[in-house]
């Protein structure tokens, strides 16, 4: 299925990209390219731009030279994405139920005005019950664990059916035996669902794994890995430089 | 309760009562997300603003509605430009907007001579004198604040709750932000020009957080800060007319006097849920207990050293003029009649007899 869907144009190229909070620049990367069906770990140490560059992708920011452009397999439609962001940093005082925020995810399909109807709420049980969470759905956000917050927020993500799945340390706060097989299940929705991944994540070992590429950003750029052999041999490198250099990745 | 019915004949206790609803009503339908995005400064900060525009309005004669809403719509820009940018300290504004406002208002009050009585109308309201044009002009306002909040409730929701993952889905974040500013904005214009600023902040604020201590969802917020705004408003409309108070800092304080018994029906509600469950207590109310005591504490000793500075005769002769609007038992047509003005003759006469000696006979000066 992967195949059939995967065509020879991009679904998002960024060239010349330079990135960066006011006069800070983050990261430069020369090019940038996915396609569909891939599943991208984004690797390296804290602080390098791991988090910049997927807001950039995600449009939340606005790259300070180059340009990111997503052109959609399906031309009647744009590209519809899903993200996760790194921390929990949501004000936990909000009156919302865990339903309430995975019917978040649908807002683009309710449309501006209107109510979310049967077909919304149904895809958000759908989403919920794929993190199995299910159970919880009529429970105040603010009284789940952070383990099951961020699934709810996995699930808020996929209730959109997005195009473009978009992971920030999505497994910060689950216990080890959910990480891995949070990573799988990524793997699995790659597979059978066609969806585009991008994943930052500290889970190396899960990456060589799972993804299909990594992009490796250290030292102000970025690096794209795409042969297993390459990946393991990075990966490893830049651990052990990273060690070297104090900063551990862990 | 009775002498409330019986003073709801006269159509200016009407007129105040339907004014204190309709304003209650729209700033609570806005108050759980002024409570949530911890706008509370902001709001304030535009009541002040609202009231700068008053009085450049007393200053230059134009029309006070106009020059309102344009200095708070201007605060809104500021506001909304600010909050935009990440990186600055958006409190830090905040606190300039409310210290500009305030000062700009109580300068362009003197210098239009109209002083301390006008500055009092604006800020503990002239609520007994609302006019019945006021009310009508408040409804579409009324309307508009009902259609966005209840209308946009899940956009607006969404950019409060997570605006980083809302940008995502192509929700233009700031369009929301500035509607509802703008629209906090023009409650606010309209609402301190009939209800002064002290009641509208505590219309803005009280029924919010009062919604928060019991609500889990926005819809249930909402209609239960609706529904504390009204009954704020007539139990502090009821105990000024039993009590011949001004009406609008005794509905203030019934407000906070309700929310101090919601705090503590919360916090039993969760000792017991606690007690039930085995597990140990969530509530917050032995640390507020602590702290209560402790300010309690703080405020005697300042008590005691003031009266024992005045005793051995520290400080300055000190008056302050009663500011307050009227009292609801005042003469129902000179409160009708006489609509943000005060009673300026009965504080002249008071804080010319407060100088004493201190001024010289202006008739002597004037006619030597």
């Amino acid at each position: 299925m992967v195949s059939d869907m995967t065509s020879d144009r991009p679904l998002l190229h960024a060239r010349d990209l330079v990135l960066g909070y006011g006069r800070l620049v983050v990261l430069k990367v020369q090019e940038l390219t996915l396609r569909h069906g891939d599943y991208v770990g984004v690797v390296g140490p804290n602080g390098a731009g791991k988090t910049t560059l997927l807001k950039a992708l995600t449009g939340i920011l606005n790259p300070m030279s180059g340009a990111v452009s997503i052109s959609s397999p399906d031309a009647s439609r744009p590209v519809s994405l899903g993200y996760v962001a790194q921390s929990t940093s949501l004000d936990e005082g909000y009156p919302v139920s865990t339903m309430d925020v995975v019917l978040m995810g649908r807002i683009s399909k309710a449309g501006p005005c209107r109510r979310f109807g049967a077909d919304c709420v149904e895809a958000a049980h759908r989403a919920l019950e794929r993190v199995q969470m299910a159970h919880r759905c009529d429970w105040p956000f603010c009284e789940l664990s952070r383990g099951q917050q961020q699934r709810v927020l996995l699930a808020r993500a996929l209730a959109g059916q997005p195009d473009v799945l978009c992971l920030d340390e999505p497994t910060n706060f689950l216990d080890p035996g959910a990480q891995v097989s949070f990573m799988q299940a990524l793997d699995d929705m790659r597979t059978n669902e066609a969806m585009t991944i991008i994943v930052v994540t500290h889970l190396l070992q899960a990456v060589v794994k799972h993804a299909s590429r990594v992009w490796l950003v250290q030292g102000g750029g970025l690096r794209a890995l795409s042969n297993k052999e390459d990946i393991e041999n990075e990966l490893s490198y830049s651990l052990g430089a990273s060690r070297a250099e104090g900063k551990v990745l862990p | 309760m009775t002498t409330f019915l019986e003073h709801l004949q006269y159509p200016f206790f009407q007129r105040t009562l339907l004014a204190c609803l309709l304003v209650g009503g729209a700033c609570g339908l806005f108050s759980t997300f002024v409570v949530l995005r911890r706008l509370v400064f902001a709001s304030v900060a535009l009541t002040q603003l609202s009231s700068a525009g008053l009085g450049i309005a007393a200053l230059t004669g134009l029309g006070a509605l106009p020059t309102s809403l344009a200095t708070t719509i201007l605060g809104v820009g500021v506001l909304g430009m600010v909050r935009s940018n990440g990186k600055s300290r958006t409190d830090n504004f905040i606190a300039l907007l409310y210290i500009g406002g305030w000062a700009a208002s109580v300068l362009l009050f003197a210098i239009a001579e109209r002083g301390d009585t006008e500055i009092a109308a604006i800020l503990y309201g002239d609520i007994l004198g609302v006019l019945a044009r006021d009310i009508y002009a408040f409804i579409p306002v009324a309307l508009i604040v009902a259609a966005v909040v209840i209308g946009l409730s899940k956009e607006l929701l969404f950019v409060s709750f997570d605006p980083e993952t809302a940008a995502t889905y192509r929700i233009p974040v700031w369009l929301y932000d500035t509607l509802l500013f703008a629209t906090l904005g023009i409650v606010i214009v309209f609402a301190v020009k009939m209800l002064g600023l002290l009641l509208v902040f505590a219309f803005l604020v009280a029924p919010g957080t009062a919604a928060l201590l019991f609500c889990r969802r926005l819809p249930s917020a909402t209609v239960f800060a609706v529904a504390f705004a009204c009954v704020m408003a007539v139990v502090g409309l009821a105990c000024a007319a039993g009590l011949d108070l001004p009406p609008g800092p005794a509905v203030t304080f019934a407000g906070l006097v309700l929310l101090g018994l919601l705090w503590c029906v919360r916090a039993a509600q969760r000792a017991v849920a606690s007690g039930r469950e085995g597990l140990p207590s969530r509530s917050t109310a032995p640390t507020m207990l602590r702290s209560a005591a402790v300010v309690l504490a703080l405020m005697l000793i300042a008590v005691g050293l003031g009266a024992f500075a005045a005793h051995i005769g520290i400080g300055a002769h000190d008056h302050s003029a009663d500011h307050n609007a009227q009292p609801v038992g005042q003469d129902a047509t000179s409160a009708a009649d006489a609509p943000g003005t005060g009673d300026a003759a009965d504080q002249a006469t008071d804080y010319a007899d407060s100088m004493g000696d201190e001024l010289p006979n202006v008739e002597e000066l004037l006619n030597p």
